[in-house]
């Protein structure tokens, strides 16, 4: 017999219930960063939503991810211009990908 | 009549001259109640605190600093108080995402002697972040937490307080928000 205080923890553990993943968490930070440092950066051309899969559709991921938004965030804004970074990424999101803008992965860092 | 109306007069005054006179005897004193005897800080049936917050979070690898207002409000006993809190913070990230934080719980503190108080409670959290992109929607997530609480009380209430909280949430998928919270304000 599992003690009250048990049972109601479990309880209270299933009603965590939204969205919090890292990866979203973590491309919304490194997009503030660009934003902050590279100048003509627009934030409106990047998702940062992961899309789970209804039915047989597949999984959308953020645009950046989790390596490439920690990296960004690590990099301080003059590393960023100086190591092209900046440039990468609005090269990037200026060009529309063939399949629409959902498929692009950012791989600009380092 | 004249006879009726003296008769009145001394009826109404002589119990007053009496009372005052040189012989008047002073009223004996009342036993004093429990509540009059015991300290303050443990008479009053409903305590509270109204207090300006300051707050460091982790979350995954972010780390995010905040300040709100919390309000406290629950019944007193000798050895503690129970405790409803309610509270609001505003935090950003290092890189500026507005993250809001609020949420209720319930706590139990044990007073140690006048001044210290240890306690620990739960309740719910919700945690809501800005996105600066396209994405449609906030993060949002509602979830468990579950705090310890140290509190150093000024005085006597109403008092200045300060109060350290430290805390974990259980939020949507898998996120595990912790770190302290510190509330300087009124306890009353």
């Amino acid at each position: 017999m599992a003690p009250g205080w048990l049972i109601a923890a479990t309880v209270a553990l299933m009603f965590a219930c939204g969205d919090m993943r890292q990866d979203e968490l973590d491309c919304e930070e490194a997009v503030a960063h660009m934003q902050d440092c590279c100048p003509g950066f627009d934030t409106r051309l990047v998702d940062c939503t992961y899309v789970a899969p209804a039915g047989c559709g597949t999984t959308i991921y953020p645009d950046i991810p989790i390596a490439q938004s920690q990296c960004i965030v690590g990099e301080s804004c003059g590393t960023l211009i100086a190591s092209g970074v900046c440039k990468r990424v609005i090269a990037q999101t200026s060009r529309e990908p063939p399949d629409g803008p959902r498929s692009q992965v950012f791989e600009v860092c380092p | 009549m004249k006879r009726v109306a003296l008769a009145l007069a001394l009826i109404t005054v002589a119990p007053r001259a009496f009372a005052y006179g040189p012989d008047a005897q002073p009223e004996p004193e009342l036993e004093p109640t429990p509540d009059q005897t015991a300290p303050a800080s443990s008479s009053r049936p409903l305590a509270g605190r109204l207090a300006a917050l300051a707050s460091y979070r982790k979350l995954y690898d972010l780390s995010m600093l905040g300040g709100g207002i919390g309000l406290s409000l629950g019944p007193q006993s000798a050895p503690g108080a129970f405790m409803f809190n309610m509270r609001f913070i505003d935090a950003r990230t290092p890189d500026g995402l507005v993250v809001l934080e609020g949420g209720v719980n319930g706590t139990f503190e044990w007073r140690f002697g006048r001044s210290w108080s240890v306690g620990g409670g739960a309740g719910f959290e919700a945690i809501r972040v800005h996105r600066v992109t396209i994405g449609t929607g906030d993060l949002f997530s509602l979830g468990p937490m579950v705090l310890a609480r140290v509190a150093y009380d000024f005085g006597e209430k109403p008092n200045v307080y300060v109060l350290v909280d430290f805390e974990a949430q259980w939020q949507a998928d898998g996120a595990v928000p912790w770190g302290p919270t510190l509330q300087v304000g009124l306890r009353f």
